[in-house]
């Protein structure tokens, strides 16, 4: 097993979205599409404001203003327990889309949904969450919000990362430095929830750069698939 | 003396009046559907309940999940249908799930789109 394997045993979701505006949104359409979810649009009028209709498998799931799309597109990046992200609307994108495969995410929407991972950790307050951001360069900018998950709540955390720079010691924080390899190529956080048996809690992300800050992957909420990929983690890095 | 209203329909026609589509207008969803309806003539009812959900949660810039979705639904089958079909002004194919628009008198789908129009500065409660 391994990261490349997680990722091509992922099944996604059978998601299906229709935009209602009076305009195409090519870029709320692209960026959709480049999710592999299938895109319908219907007209309404001028005035009205957008939104879009979600659906799995049929069933309606929720339906979203385009205004909120638009955030997630370009999120305002704050701390895992600032109100700024708290009460950000576009969070509950994260779980409507939970499951479906991401292509053509940046750097700031992945850590958007990074943010999302390390809030449900930073709320539950214990259990284990594992991060790979790739490199220990990169984890350097994330020192000080790792720096309070880790001081202010009983979570065990992991942080993996190629050896790049030297990362500052960050107390109650365990560093797995990697020479090459996967890690180095994976985006990903894995959350086990701690003792808590609320869906939703149990998160995971995983994703693969495929070019200069494009991501491709998927994040999820589905245990059994979290389950993997911490098992993958500690059968490999331990 | 009796003064005839001029949007009164005659005996045996079904053609909706001005104070049927008024009836239809009063309440925000059921202007919704209107609205959708004019733009797109026959729908299903099953994304007519969609949109109503979407649309009416969009004014105020809010997301709907299916408890949302069903409470919407649910007064749309009770009375708003109903209230539409009484009005002349659209027909239920319960068996295919599909609702179509009733031919309107002129000038009927431009007051209607006109309406449209003043909702950004009137959202439906």
């Amino acid at each position: 097993m391994s990261l490349a394997d997680l990722m091509t045993r992922f099944e996604a979701r059978p998601v299906s979205i229709t935009i209602y505006s009076s305009s195409s949104e090519p870029v709320i359409v692209d960026w959709l599409e480049s999710r592999h979810v299938d895109v319908g649009r219907r007209r309404i009028p001028v005035s009205a404001d957008p939104f879009l209709v979600v659906r799995e498998s049929g069933a309606f799931l929720a339906s979203v203003p385009i205004e909120t799309v638009r955030e997630l597109l370009e999120p305002t990046i704050s701390r895992p327990w600032d109100e700024a992200f708290v009460s950000a609307t576009y969070r509950v994108l994260f779980d409507v889309l939970a499951g479906t495969v991401l292509s053509s995410l940046d750097r700031r929407q992945l850590l958007a949904v990074t943010r999302e991972i390390e809030h449900r950790a930073w709320t539950v307050g214990a259990g284990t969450l594992h991060v790979g951001f790739q490199s220990l360069s990169a984890m350097t900018e994330q020192v000080p919000v790792y720096g309070r998950l880790a001081t202010e709540t009983d979570l065990e955390i992991h942080v993996y990362g190629t050896a790049d720079r030297k990362l500052p010691i960050v107390p109650n924080v365990t560093v797995h430095v990697e020479s090459a390899g996967e890690i180095g190529e994976y985006w990903f956080l894995a959350f086990d929830g701690g003792e808590t048996d609320v869906e939703g809690e149990v998160c995971a992300l995983l994703a693969e750069e495929v070019s200069p800050d494009v991501y491709q992957g998927f994040w999820t909420y589905e245990r059994a698939r979290v389950e993997a990929l911490l098992a993958h983690l500690r059968g490999t890095y331990a | 003396m009796t003064h005839d209203r001029p949007d009164r329909a005659v005996d045996g026609d079904n053609t909706p009046t001005l104070d049927d589509l008024c009836r239809v207008m009063r309440n925000p969803h059921r202007r919704v559907a209107l609205y959708f309806l004019v733009e797109h003539g026959r729908v299903t009812v099953t994304e007519l309940e969609d949109v109503v959900t979407g649309w009416s949660h969009a004014i105020e810039g809010r997301v709907a999940v299916r408890d949302d979705r069903t409470h919407i639904a649910d007064a749309l089958h009770v009375v708003h249908l109903a209230t539409m079909e009484s009005a002349n002004v659209a027909s239920v194919d319960r068996d295919d799930g599909v609702i179509t628009l009733a031919d309107l008198p002129s000038g009927y789908s431009s007051f209607v789109r006109w309406s449209a129009s003043m909702e950004q500065s009137s959202p439906p409660t």
